[in-house]
Formats: structure tokens, sequence, C-alpha cells
């Protein structure tokens, strides 16, 4: 056997001990935790299921990271990616004839418009992966509510 | 380089290979389990305000309601109802009347289209706070 034959076949191994390997690792922990597992994996694909369309959170806005948002609402929080398909709008008051739906108006807003302190009505979508997706976040700040 | 060391070394490669192989799949599932376990946390928060599904029930007991749409039962959610869980009905086939009545889990039937406000558990678990009879069955 010659020297490149060999260095060829010992790659070979080394690449299919490392991928049986992985599959080993994952499959073995995946035992372990059977149970809770197979629970998340089934509560996911219930709530990615076209039966729950949306998830709403409220919450003040009281960290920004990057594209990262944290909510606060009660002491519990979440932080949400709001990526570039996210639509941002905000409402504001506009009147005060006392109808409340004549008197609030809706504007487009962008990311940078959201400010720490500002109140977030946001739409979820769950992944099956257990992916939180923002679909939509809409400012209320300006409301006092 | 002798046969023998050749095969020592090739054996032992392989058992490193394998080694670093087993972590990379223990650390590949351990950030997936982690990053699920973390999201169900985050959904059963006060923050997320609410959860709501609709379909048709499929089957129903005094203490649950197995939700489906277009009768798949493959794609079914299963709602736990709790003493302060209000259950409304809107169509009152003899006044034909759509004001909200408060009606009790014993009144929901198999076929009855409903939506639902749920809350999720931590432990994944989801309960109705309100559900609506949107249809009526005789």
């Amino acid at each position: 056997m010659n020297k490149k034959t060999l260095i060829i076949l010992l790659l070979a191994f080394i690449v299919i001990a490392i991928v049986f390997s992985v599959w080993i690792g994952i499959f073995y922990q995946k035992q372990k935790d059977k149970v809770e597992f197979d629970k998340l994996k089934q509560v996911f694909s219930i709530l990615s299921s076209s039966n729950i369309p949306l998830i709403s959170a409220y919450g003040i806005v009281t960290d920004i990271k990057g594209r990262n948002i944290t909510l606060d609402l009660s002491g519990s929080s979440i932080t949400l990616n709001i990526n570039d398909k996210s639509t941002v709008f905000s409402l504001e008051r506009v009147g005060s004839s006392g109808n409340s739906l004549s008197d609030i108006s809706r504007k487009n807003a962008s990311f940078e418009d959201i400010k720490k302190g500002d109140h977030l009505n946001i739409g979820l979508k769950i992944l099956s992966s257990g992916e939180i997706k923002v679909k939509s976040v809409i400012i209320t700040s300006s409301l006092d509510i | 380089m002798k046969k023998i060391t050749i095969i020592i070394l090739l054996i032992f490669i392989i058992i490193v290979s394998a080694l670093i192989g087993g972590e990379l799949g223990f650390l590949v599932y351990k950030q997936v389990f982690n990053s699920q376990k973390e999201s169900l946390n985050a959904l059963s928060s006060s923050v997320i305000q609410s959860v709501f599904a609709s379909g048709e029930v499929f089957d129903v007991d005094n203490k649950k309601i197995i939700l489906v749409s277009d009768l798949d039962v493959s794609n079914r959610v299963i709602i736990e109802v709790v003493k302060e869980t209000q259950i409304y009905y809107y169509i009152d086939k003899d006044s034909n009347n759509f004001s909200p009545k408060n009606t009790s889990i014993e009144f929901i039937k198999k076929g009855h289209k409903i939506s639902a406000d749920l809350k999720i558990l931590p432990n994944g678990n989801l309960q109705a706070k309100i559900i609506k009879i949107l249809n009526h069955i005789d």
C-alpha cells in the first residue's frame, strides 16, 4: 500500500469515526432525557400547528442589544430577536373625541424607533424546532395605557 | 514505519476521533435541548398575554378538550380545562340570539367549533382561560 492510499484511508476512517460518534453522542443523550425530550417535541409540535395561529406578548422594553429586545412584565422577562421581516408599527393618539378607535392612528415604524421603556405588543409564531419568531411589533407607549 | 506501529497509530487516531465526535454530538444535542427548554420557560412567563387557538372539538371529557383542524388528528391540540376556565356559547338556537352566555364543559360536544384563549404552563401543557363555542349542534 503506498503512502497516498494510506493517508486517504486514514482520513476516511477519521471522518467515519467522527460522524458515527456524533450520532452516538446525540442518540445517547436523547435516550437519557427521553421523557423530557419527547414532551418538548410534542409541545412545540402543538404550538407550531395551524390550530394556534398567533401568540401575543406584552411588556416594557428593559434592554436592547443588537436586534434582541428584552421585555419585562411583573418580574418575568423574555428576550426576543426582531428580524428584518418583522413588521413594526406604532399606535399614536391623534384625537380626543372620546372614541377610542378614531382617536388612535397606526403608523409604520422601524426597529430603530424602539427605545428602552417603550410598551410593546408583539405577535409571535412558534416553529416546531422551538424557535420563537417575531411576526409583528406594535409600539403602544404613547397611548398611556 | 513498522506495520504494528501503523495499526496502533490508526486505532489511537480513530479512538480520539470518536471521543471528539461523541463530545461534539453531546454539545449539539445539549444546545438544541437547552434552547427548547429556554423557549418553553419564556412562553410560560407572564409576558405572554395570549395564546389563541381555534378548531373543531374531536374529543372532550370533564377535564380536557382535544381540538383538531379539518379533522386532521395528527395535528391536534390538547387543552386542559380547570374550574377557573370561563366557557361561553354565542348561538342560542331558540332565540337566535348572539349574545354570550356562560356555560360549563358538559355543554361542549364533539363537532363544536371553538376558539380559546390559553396559557402555556411551565410543563408545556395548555390551560384554557376562556373558551368560546362558535356553532350549534343538536
